[in-house]
């Protein structure tokens, strides 16, 4: 594999690694380094640079992985995360995003998972259980017990 | 409206599309944006130069630390040693924070003693320092890792390593400064804090069966 091998991936590729990782974390700085380190993976992967639908898929999997190990340590460092540099999308979507950063330490990696594909990505319940490989109705199950783990931390249910 | 998901617009931008999918974004001006917004050229950036070298943020491969070199169990706080205070942060001086990996637990080191197996990772805020070096400290230090970090913000560095079983203790010290070091001159920075170099000592204690 060549320079140019590694430039036509990244001009292919890194655009919407960034857009992704910005989606779920906010933080500029914390995204580009996500985004960073989803590439280097990409690029070690050797996946088939065209075959568009497993590479996608492959890094929205392997970016929402990272994320929430992101997450994770961060809720570690700061129990109450900082978005001081809230980036581009609605109020909906920095709202997930807080409640994802504040659930990160509690939730299970698979719940977590699948909210953040349902809920900040959009997948339908087909595409997540497709990229989750799992069933659609796992994808229900998950974000059933996600709405309900955010329903506790909203004082919703006893 | 219901619109696809960002999955399907990536896709659709990179030619794996539907009908469906382009008959929406005629007449959605959000989904259109973020389609033009994943096909915008990008500039080279300088890191993908060491891509073959570089790992990935939180992969932490076996480098095992060698012996461990000195023999207290206490973890000391001298000059230069680690504090609340030395928390990464972006602005002002010098900071660092220690990752530690125990199974699939990553926490944030806090002066708990370590066992075979963790794997430690280091984050460091260089405060405008060009260059940094990790040491093995002992009595005879030797760098184990030398970079020159984005100045201007926290970076995780690449390496991790896994704690074997020697020894009661790992010392570490971190050497940041403003020009490219020798070897033996990051080896002899202990205690430094000036305008040229700043080091920031880890103690790490083992725990013990």
């Amino acid at each position: 594999m060549s320079a140019a091998d590694v430039d036509r991936l990244y001009q292919r590729y890194f655009p919407l690694i960034r857009q992704k990782c910005r989606r779920m974390l906010g933080d500029l700085d914390a995204a580009q380094d996500l985004a960073q380190d989803t590439f280097v993976r990409l690029w070690r992967a050797r996946l088939p640079e065209h075959d568009t639908h497993r590479v996608t898929g492959w890094i929205y999997k392997t970016a929402t992985r990272l994320a929430i190990d992101h997450l994770r340590a961060r809720a570690v460092r700061d129990a109450t995360p900082a978005f001081d540099d809230v980036v581009d999308g609605p109020d909906a979507a920095l709202a997930a995003r807080r409640l994802l950063a504040r659930l990160a330490s509690d939730a299970p990696r698979d719940e977590l998972e699948c909210a953040m594909l349902a809920r900040l990505d959009g997948l339908s319940q087909p595409e997540a259980a497709e990229l989750l490989g799992v069933s659609e109705r796992t994808v229900r199950r998950l974000l059933e017990r996600f709405d309900t783990r955010i329903a506790h931390l909203r004082g919703e249910l006893p | 409206m219901t619109h696809p998901s960002h999955l399907a617009l990536d896709r659709h931008a990179l030619g794996d599309t539907s009908a469906e999918i382009a008959r929406h974004l005629q007449h959605c001006a959000d989904c259109r944006a973020h389609v033009a917004a994943v096909q915008v050229p990008l500039p080279r950036p300088a890191w993908l130069d060491g891509i073959d070298r570089k790992a990935p943020r939180w992969r932490w491969p076996a480098l095992l630390l060698g012996t461990a070199l000195a023999t207290s169990l206490v973890v000391a706080v001298r000059t230069g040693a680690p504090s609340a205070d030395d928390a990464v942060r972006a602005k002002g001086t010098p900071a660092a924070t220690l990752w530690v990996k125990r199974g699939e637990q990553v926490t944030a080191w806090k002066g708990e003693r370590l066992r075979e197996g963790d794997s430690i990772r280091l984050e460091v805020a260089p405060a405008g320092f060009m260059h940094l070096a990790v040491v093995e400290w002992g009595p005879a230090p030797r760098v184990l890792y030398s970079v020159q970090p984005d100045a201007t913000k926290a970076t995780t560095l690449t390496p991790a390593w896994t704690l074997d079983a020697d020894g009661s203790e790992e010392h570490l010290l971190l050497v940041l400064s403003r020009e490219a070091l020798t070897d033996d001159a990051a080896a002899r920075a202990l205690g430094r804090r000036d305008a040229d170099v700043f080091t920031i000592e880890y103690r790490l204690p083992r725990e013990h069966p």
